[in-house]
């Protein structure tokens, strides 16, 4: 890798590890896993940095890999626990609410098939376009408009993302959250 | 509530729920290290340690090219010591092209209602040794040398779907140069039934696990560690390819991550090469 891949390479993944490691743990439902799950992602873009670079979308190139990794994880571990079943352990510093949200949030994604799972992931924290989650799932549209609705079903009928707790929360943090995306 | 709402409603739940969590270093001397490593293990080339080939594709079988057709399937059952391939290697006609330079047929075989082959693409040429350094550290100008350059390519049905990507080094012949003693030589790939970029995808179907060996190797034994299988294989060898090869075919409703010891034995029985522990399917 010469000298300007490199400076390349460290600033992709200085762009996007925060939001990398959000949506492996939205996928995972752990801290440790997410964290695992997103740098062995950007391992693998590095051994594949001339094709991520020259591809047509390296973000979607990115997002797929960390699917892709996220697929296999579940199969090399056969994982059958509830995910996100435990209170993460990273939330001392935050509210009781935060914390409580966060652990309502991840319960109720715990009750998702993988793919379903990944599909709401993709469509409305990562904000893809139907036709790009598509690509990254390697499914059709349709499997796609499917699988967000149901997933948004069942999450929807979740009383724990429902509660009071939901509604007290200052929105303004919601508003800066979105721009502290890009 | 319109699907425009749904949505509203379900970012505010992940925007509340994780959008505020603190954010973790970036690792980037970890991501770096790793990722070199990784492809120096996948450099069978320079580094001269072998070849894996996992290809999405139910595997069940491949021949090698001027075989006369014959077959050996890594689900074959094939009682513990004793050669999966009892016909004599293969032979071919030396060919006019003692580098091997071009493309050469490695392999080939029926996959799950497709063909899936196998080629060795080398060409010589220039090649930047890897100057990355990490941030802060003082650059080193890229150091240009002449050399080969060797990729292998995966095809399904007359379309590539994967590649090793392109590695490059001194020596045209990557298998036979430099070879560690006692580690057998190896290389993983994954591929997909479509293009590149899907290749860690959803539709791996199994693996196929290669390595070049000595003149002295008489078989390879295969171990899976979950199971406790043994497979024995004889060395085969292809039009355009000096040295021998042992491929290992694992299919993927075997299972994802299976690990298997590698030991190849001369005709006496001692254990001339060896890797322990190896991953030899999908992951």
């Amino acid at each position: 890798m010469s000298p300007d891949e490199a400076a390349q390479f460290h600033e992709f993944v200085q762009a996007r590890w925060a939001r990398l490691v959000r949506t492996a743990y939205l996928l995972t439902g752990d801290h440790g896993e997410a964290e695992d799950l997103a740098q062995n992602t950007l391992v693998r873009v590095y051994g594949a940095w001339h094709r991520v670079q020259s591809a047509d979308s390296p973000d979607a190139y990115l997002r797929r890999m960390l699917v892709n990794a996220n697929a296999a994880r579940f199969r090399k571990k056969r994982i059958t626990q509830l995910l996100g079943a435990e209170a993460p352990e990273r939330g001392e510093a935050d509210s009781a609410d935060r914390i409580g949200q966060r652990d309502a949030l991840m319960r109720a994604l715990a009750q998702l098939p993988p793919k379903q799972r990944a599909a709401v992931v993709l469509r409305y924290w990562d904000d893809l376009p139907e036709t790009e989650v598509a690509e990254i799932l390697g499914c059709s549209v349709g499997t796609v408009k499917s699988q967000a609705s149901k997933g948004l079903a069942k999450l929807r009928a979740d009383p724990g993302l429902d509660g009071p707790q939901w509604h007290s929360s200052p929105h303004e943090n919601s508003e800066e959250l979105v721009h502290d995306r890009s | 509530m319109t699907g425009r709402d749904e949505g509203q409603w379900m970012r505010e739940r992940f925007e509340l729920g994780i959008g505020e969590l603190p954010d973790i270093p970036v690792p980037h001397e970890a991501i770096v290290r790793r990722g070199r490593a990784r492809r120096r293990t996948r450099n069978a080339v320079a580094g001269s340690v072998a070849s894996v080939l996992v290809v999405a594709g139910l595997v069940a079988g491949f021949t090698l090219p001027g075989g006369g057709g014959k077959q050996t399937t890594a689900t074959d059952p094939i009682p513990p010591s004793t050669p999966a391939s009892t016909a004599p290697p293969q032979t071919t006609p030396a060919p006019p092209n003692p580098l091997g330079l071009g493309r050469v047929a490695l392999a080939s075989g029926p996959m799950d209602g497709h063909t899936w082959e196998l080629t060795r693409v080398r060409t010589q040429g220039e090649y930047e040794e890897d100057t990355y350094v990490l941030p802060g550290e003082p650059t080193r100008a890229p150091k240009k040398q002449q050399g080969y350059c060797e990729t292998f390519e995966i095809a399904v049905d007359g379309r590539t779907v994967g590649d090793t990507g392109r590695q490059c080094g001194d020596a045209p012949d990557w298998a036979g140069a430099d070879r560690v003693p006692g580690q057998i030589n190896f290389l993983t790939v994954e591929v997909d039934d479509k293009p590149d970029h899907t290749d860690l995808g959803f539709g791996t179907l199994g693996a196929v696990t290669w390595g070049f060996v000595s003149p002295d190797v008489d078989n390879v034994r295969v171990t899976f560690k979950d199971t406790g299988e043994t497979k024995t294989l004889a060395p085969q060898s292809a039009a355009g390819v000096s040295e021998r090869f042992y491929l290992l075919t694992v299919e993927h409703k075997t299972g994802y991550g299976r690990n298997a010891d590698l030991v190849a034995y001369d005709a006496a029985g001692n254990i001339v090469a060896q890797e322990l522990n190896r991953q030899v399917s999908a992951d």
